[in-house]
């Protein structure tokens, strides 16, 4: 790193905390607080975590945008993968080169399984009510998968199936079926009815938690194993 | 000073040194790690700020959830993609035009 780019990003970096800062401290409030508005909005949303409610209720677009962001970057990873023909073939021939082949690792992952099964399942539920949901119990799931896939396991997703493809993209399919069949009752896009929000949202947090779980270890699993210097 | 703005403030502090780190080295993985502080500055305003006087609101929270994991996909895709380039390149940075 030579003196003038390390001069010139020192200056630039004061100029953005001088910058920043100035906004921070003479922010104006605003006139309005939306905590309340939303406490107030929670009995019609279907469920009792404000959190969640923002998430698949009041700002499920967010949502169903995320999990758009996350299928792409899935998909780009996947196309990214080892382009050689015959590891696509064969179950046996899955890239395992970052196998870790220990008694103690096979033995710890199949007690950790039905655990953190789980876990997932349980904080899926949680959801509702307090911190917790399809993101949380996705990642535990995702990190279930990268255990196993660890292992030396040569089943499971993205070994040679396509149901690991089904899996994928099953929650964006069913968030933006249920986001778009509320048209057909001539309501907007995205606004469950009330009677029905709890069970709508249960179910599309569901698919999503699945979905997130295996697209988070289809990211992993398609980062090229170390020393694999192929071209 | 109130606990909201010193969450507020610190973000600022991490996300002006994240970005002058990101200027300064030119190492993708650094550039990567300087990048993902920048934003987890930009959290920590969004979720300190919108607390002033009153009580956690849970709009910013489910945003910053929401970024968190936008955030982590594409960490997890730009590390592919240096893998990849440095399989193919044996580089570490991106070929700069005027490298002096």
């Amino acid at each position: 790193m030579n003196r003038a780019r390390a001069f010139a990003s020192g200056a630039l970096s004061v100029g953005m905390a001088v910058m920043l800062g100035s906004a921070v401290l003479t922010r104006e409030f605003p006139p309005f607080d939306l905590a309340v508005d939303l406490a107030e909005g929670i009995p019609r949303s279907g469920v009792a975590h404000p959190i969640t409610a923002v998430l698949l209720q009041f700002r499920s677009y967010d949502t169903l945008l995320e999990i758009a962001v996350l299928l792409v970057a899935v998909v780009v990873a996947l196309a990214l993968r080892d382009p050689t023909p015959a590891d696509e073939s064969s179950p046996e021939s899955v890239i395992l080169d970052s196998v870790i082949n220990t008694p103690v690792l096979t033995s710890l992952t199949m007690t950790l399984l039905p655990l953190m099964t789980m876990t997932a399942v349980y904080l899926l539920w949680a959801g509702a009510f307090q911190p917790g949901g399809a993101f949380q119990a996705g990642a535990v799931l995702a990190a279930l998968g990268v255990l196993w896939r660890v292992s030396g396991r040569r089943t499971g997703p993205f070994a040679a199936n396509r149901w690991s493809h089904v899996a994928l993209l099953a929650g964006f399919a069913g968030f933006l079926a249920a986001a778009t069949t509320t048209l057909l009752f001539g309501r907007p896009l995205l606004a469950w009815p009330s009677s029905y929000a709890g069970a709508i949202i249960v179910a599309i947090e569901t698919v999503l938690t699945v979905s997130i779980g295996i697209s988070l270890l289809g990211l992993f699993a398609s980062a090229p194993a170390p020393g694999d210097e192929r071209v | 000073m109130s606990a909201e703005l010193w969450y507020a403030l610190v973000g600022v502090v991490l996300v002006a040194a994240a970005f002058g780190a990101f200027m300064a080295h030119t190492h993708l993985l650094r550039r990567l790690l300087a990048f993902n502080i920048m934003g987890t500055g930009c959290f920590l305003i969004l979720v300190g700020l919108a607390q002033h006087e009153r009580a956690p609101d849970p709009i910013p929270q489910a945003l910053v959830l929401t970024g968190i994991v936008v955030a982590v996909a594409s960490t997890a895709l730009a590390l592919i993609l240096f893998r990849r380039w440095f399989a193919a390149t044996g580089r570490t940075t991106l070929p700069e035009e005027d490298d002096g």
